[in-house]
């Protein structure tokens, strides 16, 4: 480690007391005090700009404080992140700070000791104010914080203002407007719906959107949470709802073959009406433009099916937690702190995209509809869900993600397609 | 050897009348189109620029763009990436020649006892599924604190390529003459005057096919790479190039066209430079007998 | 005793003491590579079958045959089986004989340009299989993808599907392009084979009167039965192995229908933490390739070699 110019005289003068001390014993490497305490942090980087960001967080934090605690990044892309993470997280040199997920997830490294428990931080620097509370909820199991969210998101019907003009359609109140809306569109051409399912993860937005909308949040949680079976009528209901779309072609052909990126060609090309998808698509949105969107667009929620006040989808989309066998826990909090800072969370704005999670960050430079959509989001409180793959652990949510995109495409029923996700259900957790 | 006298027909010319031409051409270009039309057409699509792309897969580009070779080569650090697969196939491919050579030499010019028996149980190695030994390695690797480390990665492809280098070199070296040594020997040469002076310096065709056949596997490897690695910062190509398949590559194809052409490029200088050796006799003749 | 022995072959004891560094460097060191990186795992896996580890904790919990037991009812076993198997029909069919019929065309003279045919069909062996499957990911998506704006431009849109998103043809699109990328292997091995043929042999039957399907089929493929030996074996354990393709296209998408052994042991193992039940998988996967393996020597291999 080379000297900087920017240690304190006495540091230095202490610095050379111990290294001529040490180095008069046996020559050794230069003395601990000038080594700065080195933070490992491992991250989960599905876009480029997530890349781009957390090079900011670090540069920014090593510029300032690099002589005192020293970051340094190691990213995985997305998909691989989910594998990568167990092996790292057990690993004999595990990092300090890492990206995580809520709900089953991060449960889950809870359980197996892995998450720090931060809710002594959550005092000292006062998180739980500047953080979005569905947030901070979701941060809490049981009377502990295990991790701080960085980033929020939502899921909403997107849908095409241009068309829903043309086509003289209404933003729709009730589940059978929506699906009004969608047989005019199938009626003038369009596809009613993308799903882009390739992956298996987009379809589960929808399906659980209609299940908090026709059978109550209590019936999600109660399945997330391992209260209700998987085989439970209302979640092969909700099951055969999707079944039902697929089949009256409301989705556009081959959606099990199409990926979330290459929908976004179809979609600016004015293909589809609609699209339930996750707000972290925003960046997706805006495209090359600086305020979103390359196309006219705007969001509902999805709306309930007998016209009470719908659910909105809040989940923290980036989480971060301090490895609990970390020798700098207080180090690594540290930096947690600068990350979820006002600079840098309004600096998320510009590189990375929406939504921070803190309150402070300054939302004014995004487009009308995203500013509105970020003041949902706020407003939505605790009162919320996840979706199936961030609330359940993996093995579940796989088998789930699977059997939707088998009864999507027909190989297999909705009956038969819970009965398998209770089976690797019961294998992970018990019978209920 | 010559091909043309492996042939059994004599010329084409002479066999064929107009009609068989016309056949063999016709079959050609099918397997022309088949083998060479997928190749070509991802070429085509790297050069392009999104708007060219958007205009249809087999639309010509209106103006040649390098732009997505750059991107690509930023965005998922094929520097690195190409420097590690480069390390792991020559250091893994050179210890599983240097392991190879001795089992080779004393299999194939010395008389062990029960030779075929010790050959065989070394060429179970080569048929073993790797899926039947990920999870013990993975586990073995990281009680040694070899998990996600280079060195971890170059010792099993050498150990598993080993069985390969042994069937190779053995079968090159059975083909060199006895007499040759029989005279080092009556001069009274050890084993390993004979090995080094006689038959390693014989030897070096058939150790260059190895290398080269050994280098091309572990290019192509995948499932170890995956397993056993978990920074970024150590992955092969193959591993790193999973990332091409997420949807923040996939939308505009040129980006993993233009990485799918940047990984193959060693392999093709590789193939242009050794091609004639690998695909003929040695290759194939090395697994007979 | 040992005079009567020693006239016909020394003992083991005998060379070891007057080879003593092939010994240990040509018979011992490979033996104990093999006993470390193929021997120990095989009876490391056998015993982990027994337990159930998630791979974080310590200690290991044994749960006798459980694993077996669950993967006998495990369906998703069954289609990861009758998968490969699949795999290895496809395989045998498609790039093997094709394989075959070139190295025949090359070497009849049928095939013009027999240097380029080579090289061009023997290129994707090469390749990585990840390569070949974002080629292929490319060429088959449905949006922009060229092989269907192909079938579309020739008239036979009708024939357009899901490639890969289909529960019905996604695995026979992974085994053609696993096809696609493996011909060349049996071409090469068939090409050499043939060359080893006597040309009498061929002249013979041509003399009496005979085409080329009856040469390939009377006459060269009799002849090749050690090659075809081998490559067979080749093309079991490949199907076996099948695993980067399924890993880089589908996943085991949709609803686990293009899953192989391989890649279920990875998902199990590394994705569900269920590190037992992967290596009771991996045990399948080694009994399954054993079966086969036995098989293959006690029919194509029998007498094709003098080993």
């Amino acid at each position: 480690m080379p000297f900087k110019m920017s240690l304190s005289r006495r540091a230095l003068l202490a610095a050379t007391f111990a290294a001529s001390a040490v180095s008069a014993i046996c020559a050794a490497s230069p003395p601990a005090s000038a080594a700065p305490v080195e933070l490992r942090y491992f991250y989960r980087a599905p876009w480029p700009s997530s890349e781009v960001y957390a090079n900011y967080l670090i540069d920014e934090w090593n510029k300032k404080n690099g002589t005192r605690i020293h970051v340094t990044g190691a990213s995985v892309d997305g998909e691989t992140y989910k594998t990568k993470q167990t092996i790292e997280l057990a690993s004999s040199n595990p990092p300090d700070i890492f990206y995580s997920w809520e709900g089953g997830r991060a449960a889950e490294i809870i359980k197996n000791g892995f998450a720090a428990d931060l809710t002594p931080y959550y005092q000292k620097y006062g998180w739980a104010k500047a953080l979005v509370p569905a947030g901070v909820s979701l941060a809490t199991f049981g009377d502990k914080k295990f991790f701080v969210p960085t980033e929020v998101g939502a899921s909403v019907v997107w849908y095409r203002k241009d068309l829903y003009e043309k086509l003289g359609l209404k933003v729709p109140k009730t589940w059978d407007e929506l699906m009004a809306n969608a047989e005019a569109g199938k009626k003038a051409g369009l596809w009613p719906f993308m799903l882009a399912n390739q992956k298996k993860w987009p379809a589960q937005f929808m399906w659980s959107a209609i299940l908090v909308n026709k059978f109550g949040l209590e019936t999600y949680d109660g399945l997330v949470s391992n209260k209700i079976p998987w085989t439970d009528p209302r979640a092969v209901e909700t099951t055969q709802i999707m079944a039902d779309l697929s089949k009256k072609g409301y989705f556009e052909p081959s959606f099990n073959s199409i990926d979330v990126g290459p929908a976004m060609v179809p979609w600016s090309q004015g293909k589809a009406l609609h699209w339930y998808q996750g707000s972290f698509n925003l960046g997706r949105f805006r495209g090359e433009n600086p305020k979103c969107c390359v196309v006219p667009m705007d969001y509902f929620p999805m709306p309930s099916f007998d016209g009470h006040k719908p659910v909105m989808s809040v989940f923290a989309e980036d989480t971060i937690m301090i490895h609990a066998k970390s020798q700098h826990k207080d180090e690594a909090a540290e930096f947690v702190d600068w990350m979820v800072s006002k600079q840098a969370m309004t600096e998320k704005l510009v590189i990375d995209k929406p939504f921070p999670s803190s309150t402070e960050a300054d939302l004014s430079g995004l487009s009308e509809m995203e500013q509105r959509l970020g003041k949902d989001m706020a407003n939505a409180g605790s009162f919320t869900f996840m979706h199936v793959d961030h609330a359940t652990p993996p093995a579940i949510s796989d088998r789930f993600l699977d059997a939707v995109q088998g009864v999507l495409a027909g190989a297999v029923t909705p009956e038969e397609a819970m009965k398998t996700t209770e089976q690797e259900a019961i294998r992970t957790r018990g019978k209920i | 050897m010559s091909d043309a006298a492996l042939d059994f027909a004599d010329s084409r010319r002479a066999l064929l009348g107009f009609t068989g031409r016309l056949v063999g051409f016709t079959l050609l270009a099918t397997l022309m189109f088949i083998w060479l039309g997928p190749v070509l057409l991802v070429v085509l699509t790297s050069v392009k620029s999104n708007n060219d792309f958007l205009a249809g897969p087999f639309a010509l580009p209106t103006h040649l763009t390098f732009e997505p070779y750059l991107k690509v080569w930023f965005a998922l650090g094929f520097g690195p990436l190409m420097a590690n697969s480069f390390l792991y196939a020559t250091a893994g491919s050179a210890l599983a020649v240097i392991l190879a050579l001795v089992p080779a030499f004393t299999l194939s010019r010395l008389d062990v006892p029960g030779k075929k028996v010790i050959f065989g149980i070394i060429l179970t190695g080569l048929m073993l599924p790797q899926q039947t030994v990920i999870i013990p390695l993975y586990d073995t690797l990281r009680s040694l604190n070899l998990l996600d480390t280079r060195l971890g990665l170059i010792v099993v492809h050498a150990a598993y390529g080993m069985p390969a280098q042994i069937l190779i070199l053995r079968g090159f070296m059975t083909t060199i003459p006895r007499d040759i040594e029989k005279a080092a020997y009556l001069e009274g040469a050890s084993d390993l005057q004979v090995f080094w002076r006689v038959i390693l310096p014989l030897s070096i065709p058939g150790i260059l096919v190895g290398f080269t056949l050994n280098f091309i596997a572990i290019w192509k490897e995948f499932v170890f790479g995956l397993v056993l690695l978990n920074s970024e910062a150590n992955f092969p190509v193959t591993v790193g190039m999973l990332k091409l398949n997420s949807d923040r590559y996939m939308s505009v194809f040129n980006l993993p066209a233009a990485g799918l052409v940047i990984a193959q490029i060693p392999i093709v200088i590789l193939f242009i430079l050794t091609y004639r050796r690998i695909s003929e006799g040695n290759f194939a003749g090395a697994t007979k007998g | 005793m040992s005079e009567l022995l020693q006239t016909r072959q020394p003992s083991l004891f005998e060379f070891a003491r007057a080879h003593v560094l092939a010994t240990i460097f040509g018979v011992v060191m490979p033996l104990v590579v093999f006993a470390v990186f193929v021997g120990y795992p095989i009876v490391y896996t056998v015993v982990l079958s027994l337990y159930e580890w998630n791979g974080m904790t310590p200690t290991k919990t044994f749960v006798g045959l459980a694993n077996y037991q669950y993967m006998l009812q495990d369906r998703y076993f069954y289609t990861a089986l009758f998968n490969n198997l699949k795999w290895l029909a496809v395989t045998l069919v498609f790039p093997v004989c094709l394989g075959l019929v070139i190295a025949y065309g090359l070497r009849a003279k049928i095939l013009p340009f027999p240097t380029l045919v080579r090289t061009v069909i023997f290129f994707p062996v090469t390749m990585s299989l990840i390569s070949v499957g974002l080629m292929f990911l490319l060429i088959l998506n449905p949006l922009f993808g060229a092989f269907d704006t192909l079938l579309q431009s020739i008239g036979l849109g009708g024939l357009v599907m899901e490639w890969f998103g289909d529960y019905r043809i996604a695995l026979y699109t992974l085994t053609v392009v696993s096809g696609w990328a493996f011909t060349g292997m049996p071409m090469i091995f068939y090409f050499a084979g043939l060359g080893d043929v006597p040309k009498d042999t061929f002249d013979a039957a041509r003399i009496e009167g005979a085409g080329h399907a009856r040469m390939l089929i009377q006459v060269a493929v009799p002849q090749l039965r050690p090659v075809t030996a081998v490559v067979v074996m080749l093309t079991i354990f490949e199907s076996l192995r099948a695993f980067d393709l399924i890993a880089v296209m589908t996943k085991g998408a949709p609803f686990g229908t293009t899953n192989v052994l391989g890649y279920l042991v990875y998902l199990e193992s590394f994705w569900n933490s269920r590190f037992g039940y992967g290596a009771a998988l991996s045990v399948a996967i080694l009994a399954v390739s054993v079966g086969l393996a036995t098989l293959v020597t006690r029919t194509l291999m029998k007498g094709a070699f003098d080993v």
